[in-house]
C-alpha cells in the first residue's frame, strides 16, 4: 500500500484528498504545516509528498529545503498542491525540486494522475 | 533689420544739459518717426520714468549726482532689466569700453565723437542684440528648468569622474547636496548608449532601485557623459502590487473553490456512496459552475499577465485561413442546431504570418461565441478574411440587434455589460473581449468594432504579418525589458529539428517545453525546423538543467535520435547584450 504525506493546511481540502486517496487504496497521513510535515516524513517514510506550497510556517522554498534535508526524503518525490499561478512558481524558480504540480482547483484525474505517474 | 511700426522709445540719463542737447540735435535729424527721446538727470528719475513707460534702449552716462563711475551701469542692469544699455562718456578710455561691455552695456559712445548716423546705428544694432541675448538666456533659463523639474537624476561627469554638473533629481536620488555629488568622484560606471538596472544606497541607507543610462555629450568644452538615472522605487512597488495581486487571487479564490469541487466531486462520482440520478443532476450543475468560477480567475490572471507584458507566447508561422475556417467549422453544428447560417469567405490567395496560433485561436472563438450569442434565429454569420496593405484582416460578422455607437468603444474593457440581449443559455465571462483586445494587442494588431444597430455588427481584427526574424524580435526585447537589466538572465535555446511542411516534430517540441519548462516563456519556431526558447530568470544552471530535460523527453519523441538536436545556448547579458548581438550569434548557431 502506498504511503502519502500530505502537508495542507486547509484541513477541509485535506480531508477530501484523505478521502480521495483512500478510496484509490493509498494510506495517506496528514501534517497541518511545514514543521509537522517535516517530523512526519521522517516518521513515515513516505513513498510520495503532497505538498501545498502556502503554507503558514514556511515559504515554498524553505519547506523544500527542510523536506530534502531529512535523509529518508531526500529523494522522495514531491507533488506540489498549489493555487499559485504557474508564472509564479517559475518567477520562484520552484519547478526543478518538483515531480509533479496540481494545480487547484483540479480535475480528481489530474491528482490521482500526478500521483500514479510517480508510484507505478 | 526690420523696420518697427512704433518709435524706438529712448531713455537718455544725464545730467549735464549741454551733452542732453547734443544727443536730441543728432536724432532729431534722423527720420521723423523713428525714435522717441526722454531725458532724466539722475538715476532715480531714470527708474521712474522707465517704471511709468518702459524704455526700448537706454543712454547712460556714468556719471550722475546720485551714482557714479561703472556702478551707475551695474544698478542700471538692474533697473532697466533685459533692455540694452548704451554708456556715453565725455572722452573715450579704452580699457574702460572693455569692462564696460563685459558688464552688460552693448556699447560705449563718446558724446563729443558720435554723429547722428552712428548713434543711430548703435540704438538699432544694440536692441537687435539685446534681443538675441534675452531669447538665448530665456532658452538657457528654461532648459535648467527642465533639468532642474525632471525627476530622473542627470549629471554631467568628466573622463577622469568628476562630476560637473547635478540636477535636483540627482540630489534627490542620491540622497547628497549637490555639493556633496560634485565634491566626490562619480563611481557609479556604465557602458554608453546601455541601460543598467542597479539598487543605490542613499546616505539614509535607503535602498534605491535605479535605471542608469550614459550618454556622451560636450559640457562646455569638456567632454562628458550624460548620466541619467531613474528612479525605479514606484515601478518595483507597482510590479510587486501585481505580483501580489496575482498571488492573492489564485490563492484566496482558488483555495476554497477546490474545497467545494472536491466536495461535490466525491459525492457526485460516488467515492462518498452512492448518489441518486436526480442528485447527480444537481451536482453537476454546481461542478459545472465551479469550473466557470476558475476560467473566471483563469481569464483575470491572463488579462492581468497581458497587461504586464508577461504572457507567455508559441509563436509559428500560421495559415491565418485555415484557422479561420478550422474555428467556423467547430461553430458549424452549434450554428445549424440554432438555424443560423454560417459562411466563410476566404482569400485566393493563401495569408501566413507568425503569430501563437492558440491564442489568435482564442480571439476567433470569442467572436464565433459572441457572434453565435447574438444572432437570432435565422440570422447570419459571416467569417471573412482578406489581405489589407500587407496585414490581414478577419472580419466575424453577424445579424442581430448589433450595438449602439457609444457602446462600441466599451466592448473591450474589462467585464463591459454590453449587449447583455444574448439568448439565453450561453454564459461567458465579460473579459473574452478584453483578453481578445490584449492578445491582437501582443501581435502588434488591432481589434474593433463597427456596428448598424438594429441590423447587425461586425468585429474586425487587423493583424500585421511578421516573419521569424520580426516575431523574435519583438519577444527577445519583451523579454530583454523584463530580465531588469540581466539581473534575472535570459537564457535562449535554439533546436534544429527536422523541418519541412509535412514534419510536425517542431510543433510537438514546442509543446512539450511549453508544458514541462515552466520558463519557456517564448517559443518561436520556422518551417525550416528551428525552434527558438526562451527561457525568463535562467542562468546557466537553470538553463542546464532545462536543456538535460528537453533532451530526455526529446530522446522519447525522436525515438532515440536526439542527440544533435540541442545546437546552441546563449545566456543574457553574457553571450549578447541586444537583438542585433543575439542575431548575429545566432546566424553563427545556424550555419555551424
Amino acid at each position: 500500500m502506498p504511503k502519502i504525506l500530505l502537508i495542507e493546511d486547509e484541513t477541509q481540502h485535506t480531508a477530501l484528498v484523505k478521502m480521495r486517496l483512500a478510496a484509490q487504496g493509498m494510506q495517506v497521513s496528514t501534517a497541518p504545516t511545514a514543521g509537522d510535515g517535516v517530523i512526519a516524513a521522517t516518521k513515515e517514510e513516505p513513498d510520495l509528498i503532497l505538498l501545498d506550497l502556502l503554507l503558514p510556517d514556511m515559504t515554498p522554498e524553505k519547506a523544500i529545503r527542510a523536506l530534502r534535508a531529512i535523509p529518508c526524503a531526500a529523494k522522495t518525490p514531491i507533488v506540489a498542491f498549489t493555487a499559485l499561478d504557474p508564472a509564479e512558481i517559475r518567477r520562484r524558480r520552484l519547478d526543478s525540486e518538483l515531480a509533479g504540480v496540481v494545480q487547484k482547483p483540479y480535475e480528481s484525474e489530474e491528482l490521482l494522475g500526478a500521483i500514479k505517474k510517480i508510484l507505478k | 533689420m526690420a523696420e518697427r511700426d512704433t518709435p524706438i522709445k529712448i531713455l537718455l540719463v544725464e545730467d549735464n544739459d549741454y551733452d542732453a542737447k547734443i544727443v536730441d540735435n543728432l536724432l532729431t535729424g534722423m527720420k521723423a518717426g523713428v525714435f522717441s527721446l526722454r531725458t532724466a538727470d539722475t538715476l532715480e528719475k531714470a527708474r521712474l520714468a522707465d517704471a511709468a513707460e518702459s524704455a526700448d534702449v537706454v543712454l547712460l552716462d556714468l556719471n550722475l549726482p546720485d551714482s557714479y563711475g561703472p556702478d551707475t551701469l551695474v544698478r542700471s542692469k538692474g533697473i532697466f532689466t533685459d533692455r540694452p544699455i548704451i554708456v556715453m562718456t565725455g572722452f573715450y578710455e579704452e580699457h574702460l569700453g572693455v569692462q564696460l561691455i563685459q558688464k552688460g552695456a552693448q556699447d560705449y559712445v563718446v558724446k563729443g565723437k558720435i554723429t547722428g548716423d552712428w548713434l543711430s546705428y548703435s540704438i538699432k544694432y544694440a536692441i537687435e542684440r539685446a534681443k538675441i541675448e534675452l531669447k538665448m538666456r530665456e532658452r538657457e533659463a528654461s532648459l535648467r528648468d527642465m533639468l532642474e523639474k525632471i525627476p530622473e537624476g542627470f549629471l554631467a561627469v568628466r573622463e577622469d569622474n568628476k562630476v560637473l554638473f547635478a540636477n535636483r533629481g540627482a540630489e534627490r536620488i542620491f540622497g547628497q547636496e549637490r555639493t556633496e555629488l560634485i565634491s566626490r568622484p562619480f563611481m557609479l560606471e556604465n557602458e554608453i548608449g546601455a541601460a543598467l538596472e542597479t539598487d543605490l544606497r542613499s546616505k539614509d541607507g535607503r535602498k534605491v532601485p535605479v535605471e542608469v543610462r550614459a550618454a556622451e555629450i560636450q559640457w562646455g568644452t569638456e567632454k562628458c557623459r550624460l548620466v541619467m538615472v531613474r528612479d525605479l522605487t514606484q515601478a518595483k512597488q507597482l510590479e510587486r502590487a501585481r505580483n501580489d495581486f496575482i498571488s492573492m487571487v489564485s490563492h484566496e479564490l482558488r483555495s476554497p473553490l477546490t474545497v467545494v469541487k472536491e466536495a461535490l466531486d466525491l459525492v457526485y462520482d460516488g467515492t462518498a456512496g452512492e448518489a441518486s440520478d436526480k442528485q447527480k443532476e444537481i451536482l453537476k450543475m454546481g461542478l459545472d459552475n465551479t469550473r466557470r468560477l476558475n476560467r473566471l480567475i483563469d481569464g483575470l490572471l491572463d488579462i492581468t499577465k497581458i497587461e504586464a507584458g508577461v504572457m507567455p507566447m508559441n509563436m509559428a508561422e500560421t495559415d491565418f485561413g485555415a484557422l479561420l475556417s478550422a474555428t467556423a467549422g467547430d461553430y458549424s453544428f452549434l450554428a445549424s442546431e440554432r438555424g443560423i447560417t454560417l459562411k466563410t469567405e476566404l482569400p485566393e490567395q493563401r495569408i501566413s504570418g507568425f503569430c501563437d496560433r492558440d491564442k489568435l485561436r482564442e480571439v476567433l472563438v470569442n467572436l464565433a461565441s459572441n457572434a453565435i450569442k447574438f444572432t437570432p434565429r435565422g440570422g447570419s454569420i459571416v467569417f471573412s478574411l482578406r489581405p489589407w496593405e500587407d496585414q490581414a484582416l478577419f472580419c466575424v460578422e453577424n445579424t442581430g440587434h448589433g450595438i449602439e455607437p457609444e457602446d462600441l468603444p466599451k466592448l473591450f474593457s474589462k467585464f463591459s455589460k454590453v449587449g447583455s440581449t444574448a439568448e439565453p443559455g450561453v454564459e461567458g465571462t465579460g473579459l473574452g473581449l478584453a483578453i481578445s483586445r490584449g492578445i491582437v494587442e501582443m501581435h502588434s494588431g488591432h481589434i474593433w468594432a463597427e456596428s448598424d444597430p438594429g441590423k447587425n455588427c461586425r468585429f474586425f481584427v487587423l493583424l500585421p504579418l511578421p516573419v521569424f526574424r520580426d516575431a523574435v524580435r519583438k519577444l527577445l526585447r519583451r523579454e530583454i525589458d523584463s530580465s531588469a537589466g540581466g539581473k534575472r538572465p535570459l537564457a535562449a535555446l535554439l533546436l534544429a529539428l527536422p523541418g519541412g511542411e509535412d514534419s510536425d516534430m517542431a510543433e510537438r517540441a514546442a509543446e512539450l517545453i511549453k508544458s514541462t519548462i515552466r520558463s519557456a516563456n517564448v517559443l518561436v519556431r520556422d518551417k525550416d525546423g528551428y525552434l527558438l526558447a526562451l527561457l525568463s530568470n535562467s542562468g546557466i544552471k537553470e538553463c542546464a538543467k532545462a536543456m538535460a530535460s528537453i533532451q530526455k523527453s526529446l530522446a522519447e519523441l525522436t525515438g532515440g535520435k536526439s542527440e544533435n538536436i540541442l545546437i546552441s545556448s546563449m545566456i543574457y547579458p553574457e553571450d549578447f547584450s541586444d537583438e542585433e548581438t543575439f542575431f548575429i550569434k545566432m546566424s553563427a548557431a545556424r550555419g555551424g
